[in-house]
């Protein structure tokens, strides 16, 4: 009788619905999870408020629009009143959706609607940088962690230095590559102290600092595009900063991955799909893939936030997304010399990237939770 | 021990040698970008730019011009910029590094300050409310970006209640250490608690959920059934064992801070520093100077690193032998 109803309950739920019902159940999810459903949705709705709403051009400067505050015709650009009394001060908060709701940056344009349309390009940024990390990722992780041997060393190599495969893939070229390949080769099949001095090597990419590595790609990309062979991608492109962004985190990823895989092929299951004669595409997918997947849902929020912060520091920089188009952080670059003025100019993106990626981590550690009831009760002992 | 520092810092050297090969590529060898065209300006016409490539000594092999920029560097320090020409970058790296050291090192304290002493109260308490509060704590501190943090405490500080509240605190800038202790005091303390913010919320969270893996490790059961008091396993035994984890932690995110959250802090606080001269010179492509502040930024985490090895070495035997 007892075995009888256990194993009902095994057989009742896959563990992929218990996860969603501990998901579902779970505050921190839910709470989120509308945050972030509001924050796209706004995101999304920027041109209907621009253009049907506040009647504005967030991408031209205006310097001589007008909007009327209590039935009164005021310039949107006043001159300045404190210190010397020279230049002007855009217009504060209206607090009134019509226009100007959050008052106007340095050129007249409505930082609302910039707000807006700047939220479509972090989160497109942040959402497309994160996905490209995590596919790429999974990749190489899998096909390290199943290949073992020489390719596992190749690529293990290449992940320490991940940042390095980033500098050869997207920038300078096939030198590099041809070079870390023939290192991780030779270090994989020689050991000994071939291996020591090439892991060495390997250790220099790892030393290399996220931020700087990005600062230098950027600098260096946005300046003049990017030309290899056919593919021109102009200065101004987004794909520029997701696919900087992207990159510079994959070992992030990758890395656990690949341990992880590592860890699974040595599991019972696999061995017997190797013994049965199973190909290696079959069990990569059927039994491999799917015993990853709960990792790559935690790491997916995560590194979107990452990705997002990276972003708009990026912009913030000026070396992110290129001017007229806005980002948070372009948003907040602009706000810095208004800050004493109009400090709203600054603060409102600043905000939305807190709630944002605030949003992604906690809904990261419920998705942690729901997947692996475990832990959470390791934090409660 | 010896033997084992000295070929962790041999690997140091190889690795530092590696990463300005890199860096140089970056800037000189990515297909499609022409520093001469950047220097000689928008519309420059074919004689400009082969003049600029040969003042520059751009029109030489990619690995001479290496040689010779890192000769520059190191050996005789006289690495101009590109920008201000004559200007040496030198002299204008090592004004920075102090005002940068400052911020870094300061920031460190507080956060490791915060991070420990919270995160052992986290693990120990018995109040409900506590824990979730630290992990919110840590969720903020992670998803702040450290550049809008500095504009909200200059907002602060620096508006209008600069007058009432906040009138001790001096205008952004940077005063050196040996000029007037007081004041480098009073102009860092706002950065360096921007910058700690952040890493407080993290250290919370690292060192709350360590100790609570070592307290269920069968050796602290072992202490119990001993008799030793719940004290002393938390401070002698769970608290000590997890401080490695800090220590490693601490290294990596120490080096890295130089090029990353130091930088922005720094541009927002108008702090003089190596970050700020970074900032500035990307804003005019003064490759020079970016590939000096790199340098030395990656210099940073690979001596950060080695020491942390070699703590780790001092602390675990076992390590040495790797």
């Amino acid at each position: 009788m007892a075995i009888k109803e256990s194993s009902e309950a095994i057989f009742s739920e896959s563990p992929g619905k218990i996860a969603l019902r501990n998901l579902r159940r779970d505050k921190r999810a839910i709470f989120s999870l509308a945050i972030l459903g509001f924050i796209v949705a706004i995101s999304l709705l920027a041109p209907i408020y621009s253009h049907f709403i506040a009647h504005t051009n967030p991408f031209n400067s205006t310097l001589d629009a007008t909007t009327t505050i209590g039935g009164k015709v005021v310039p949107v650009l006043q001159p300045s009143t404190t210190g010397l009394g020279l230049g002007v001060t855009p217009i504060g908060p209206t607090w009134n959706l019509r226009g100007y709701f959050l008052g106007a940056d340095g050129q007249g344009r409505d930082v609302l609607a910039r707000l807006l349309y700047g939220g479509r390009n972090t989160l497109l940024i942040g959402v497309s940088a994160g996905i490209i990390c995590i596919v790429l990722a999974l990749l190489i992780g899998v096909i390290a962690g199943y290949r073992k041997g020489w390719i596992d060393a190749v690529i293990s190599r290449l992940l320490y230095g991940g940042r390095n495969t980033l500098l050869i893939g997207v920038s300078a070229g096939i030198i590099c590559i041809v070079l870390a390949l023939l290192i991780g080769v030779i270090a994989g099949y020689r050991k000994g102290w071939i291996d020591a001095v090439l892991s060495r090597l390997l250790d220099v990419i790892w030393a290399f600092p996220v931020y700087l590595l990005a600062i230098s790609l950027s600098v260096v990309l946005l300046t003049s595009g990017l030309t290899i062979g056919f593919i021109h991608l102009g200065p101004g492109s987004f794909a520029l900063p997701i696919f900087i962004i992207g990159i510079v985190y994959i070992p992030y990823v990758a890395r656990p991955i690949r341990a992880q895989v590592l860890a699974l092929r040595e599991r019972e299951f696999v061995r017997a799909a190797v013994g049965s004669g199973a190909k290696d595409s079959t069990i990569i997918f059927r039994e491999i893939l799917p015993n990853i997947v709960p990792s790559v849902l935690v790491f997916i929020p995560i590194i979107v936030a990452l990705c997002m912060l990276t972003e708009s520091a990026l912009s913030f920089l000026s070396i992110g997304v290129q001017p007229p188009q806005a980002s948070w952080g372009t948003i907040i670059n602009d706000g810095l010399g208004l800050l004493y003025t109009r400090p709203m100019v600054g603060i409102a993106p600043g905000l939305l990237i807190v709630l944002t990626a605030a949003s992604l981590n906690l809904y990261g550690d419920a998705v942690r939770d729901a997947l692996d009831p475990k832990t959470r009760a390791r934090g409660d002992a | 021990m010896i033997a084992f520092i000295g070929r962790r810092f041999s690997a140091m050297v190889f690795v530092l040698v590696s990463i300005s090969i890199l860096v140089f590529l970056i800037f000189f060898a990515t297909p499609g970008v022409d520093p001469a065209a950047r220097i000689a300006g928008r519309n420059a016409d074919q004689q400009t730019l082969m003049q600029v490539r040969h003042s520059f000594e751009l029109d030489k092999p990619l690995p001479i011009r290496y040689l010779s920029m890192m000769r520059h560097l190191f050996i005789s320090r006289d690495l101009t910029s590109y920008v201000n020409r004559g200007a040496k970058v030198i002299p204008q790296l090592s004004q920075a590094i102090p005002a940068t050291l400052s911020l870094v090192i300061g920031a460190a304290i507080i956060w490791l300050l915060f991070g420990i002493t919270f995160g052992v109260l986290a693990a120990s308490s018995k109040r409900k409310w506590l824990d979730p509060t630290i992990s919110f704590l840590g969720i903020v501190g992670v998803s702040l970006p450290v550049f809008w943090l500095g504009e909200v405490v200059n907002l602060v500080t620096q508006s209008k209640l600069h007058n009432s509240v906040f009138r001790w605190v001096p205008p952004l800038g940077y005063v050196g250490l040996s000029v007037n202790p007081w004041q480098w005091f009073l102009h860092l303390i706002f950065p360096w608690l921007t910058l700690a913010v952040l890493y407080a919320g993290i250290y919370v969270r690292v060192l709350r959920s360590e100790i609570l893996v070592v307290m269920s490790e069968d050796y602290i059961k072992t202490e119990r059934a001993k008799g030793a008091s719940e004290k002393r396993i938390l401070y002698k035994h769970a608290t000590r064992m997890s401080l490695i984890t800090i220590v490693s932690l601490f290294g990596l995110d120490f080096g890295a801070l130089v090029g990353g959250y130091a930088l922005l802090t720094e541009v927002v606080f108008g702090i003089q520093g190596v970050g700020k001269l970074t900032f500035d010179s990307l804003q005019n492509f003064d490759l020079p100077v970016i590939m000096a502040t790199v340098m030395y930024a990656a210099f940073f985490v690979v001596f950060m690193n080695a020491v942390v090895d070699v703590l780790y070495a001092v602390l675990d035997p076992r390590v040495r032998r790797v």
